[in-house]
């Protein structure tokens, strides 16, 4: 028996093959799109949340400006913190930073209120580290304020402040404590501190 | 299948594809508009907040280099560029950490003169000082080689919070001698020192006594010299404004896309 073909001038097969990748497009960006919807939270990245990165960047800028700012040789309020500074680690406690050691040693001042009412009150975590150079090769970062470890859209603000000799009432004291060390047994230069802000959206 | 009836098909085909494109074109246009705002965020990376940080520290460590220097004795030049070496050593590493150079150099320590920022150039009318509630010195030691006539004489005011006048001092070369007008009373005087708080004829206290003011300069590009400003806030701190010596210290700050060049004038002490 002589098998017979039929060879028709018809487009139907391209017709239903194209249909059939449209279809599938349709579904997979369906798919993709619900997927993609289901795992957005406050906190994944996007382009809002560049925006509230740069805006809470800016605001860190704000505050640690207006903290190490100074006037008629006097110290900023950022270095008196820094020289008042116990060496402790302090946490909040929903109405005071309390030491991890002495929950009796809090937190007060000008830092303390700018803290509470401009991060604390918008919700916003935030920690503050104090970084310096132990010696020529290594260098230190003590918490000061932790309240935890920040998320990955965290920003880091940070304000250099240069300690002297002369800014400190007892320089070796301040050096137990602290354990920030005198870079200059020559002249009065002593350290400079890296304050560090870092802050993030709950 | 008939020919006739793909048309159909072949309508709603096109229009998934059209609509396909327009969304795919969107989201395309939408990264590159978001790409290129990052991008330009990042290109700023010294920002006016280093500057201003950097700024800061060297005024900072200026002053206190100068105090260094000038403790105990006079002078000591070797301790000044000690101490402002080893502070462009510390800030070179520190910013070294986030890729940033920084080089530091300053010039040598010239005459200040009375404007806002010691220089010639500077801003002759500024306020010293606010809120004072007293002084308990006020000194000037004038070098007498600018001054101007009494058309044109350098003037200190105390001026109350309404802004008025509640005192005030004219100092002026008059041609053969250097004099001082306090309140209409001319005074011939040393320019080598004057004590504007101790001498009782030029009434500073009993003028100012129990008021909250602003001690403001006129003409102050007319003086080179020394001034000397101590006292007390109206909230209780203290404080002291000094001058005399200013320096030009120039910073270098350098990424891989900027560099920035600042030249600061710091008035010692």
């Amino acid at each position: 028996m002589a098998l017979k073909f039929i060879f028709r001038n018809d487009d139907s097969a391209q017709l239903h093959t194209l249909e059939a990748i449209m279809a599938a497009m349709v579904m997979i960006g369906v798919l993709i799109f619900a997927v993609q919807a289901t795992t957005i939270t406050p906190l994944t990245s996007s382009t809002a949340n560049a925006h509230i990165e740069s805006q809470l960047y800016t605001l860190g800028q704000d505050m640690v400006m207006a903290l190490d700012h100074s006037q008629y040789d006097q110290d900023s309020q950022l270095k008196k913190e820094i020289i008042g500074w116990s060496g402790d680690e302090y946490v909040w406690n929903a109405t005071h930073y309390i030491s991890r050691t002495n929950s009796s040693d809090t937190i007060s001042g000008p830092v303390k209120e700018l803290l509470q009412q401009t991060l604390v009150a918008k919700g916003i975590g935030h920690n503050m580290e104090f970084t310096f150079r132990l010696d020529s090769e290594n260098t230190l970062t003590s918490p000061y304020i932790y309240n935890g470890d920040p998320s990955d859209n965290a920003v880091i603000v940070s304000r250099k402040v240069v300690l002297s000799n002369n800014d400190l009432a007892n320089p070796s004291s301040f050096e137990n404590r602290t354990s920030i060390p005198d870079m200059d047994n020559t002249t009065d230069f002593y350290n400079i501190v890296d304050v560090k802000l870092t802050m993030w959206r709950m | 299948m008939d020919k006739s009836n793909d048309s159909g098909q072949m309508l709603l085909l096109a229009a998934f594809t059209i609509g396909f494109m327009v969304v795919v074109s969107t989201v395309m246009l939408n990264n590159i508009i978001y790409a290129s705002n990052i991008a330009s965020e990042s290109n700023n990376d010294i920002s006016y907040f280093e500057v201003s940080n950097i700024a800061r520290m060297t005024d900072e460590a200026t002053k206190a280099a100068y105090y260094n220097a000038t403790t105990g004795s006079s002078f000591n030049h070797t301790v000044f560029s000690r101490y402002l070496e080893n502070y462009s050593h510390e800030v070179t590493i520190l910013y070294a950490y986030k890729g940033v150079s920084f080089s530091f150099t300053n010039s040598t320590l010239q005459d200040a003169y009375f404007t806002k920022n010691g220089l010639s150039s500077g801003q002759e009318e500024w306020t010293v000082i606010n809120d004072v509630n007293n002084v308990d010195n006020f000194t000037m030691e004038v070098n007498t080689s600018n001054l101007g006539d009494i058309s044109e004489p350098f003037e200190v005011h105390a001026l109350d919070q309404s802004g008025s006048s509640i005192w005030f001092m004219k100092i002026y070369d008059d041609g053969s001698n250097i004099k001082v007008n306090v309140s209409n009373q001319t005074y011939e005087i040393d320019p080598s020192f004057i004590d504007i708080k101790g001498n009782e004829s030029y009434q500073f206290d009993n003028s100012t006594a129990g008021k909250t003011y602003s001690l403001k300069y006129l003409n102050s590009s007319n003086v080179i010299g020394l001034y000397s400003l101590s006292g007390e806030l109206t909230d209780g701190d203290t404080f002291r404004c000094e001058r005399y010596k200013v320096i030009n210290a120039t910073t270098d700050i350098s990424t891989s896309k900027n560099k920035i060049n600042v030249t600061l004038p710091v008035t010692v002490p």
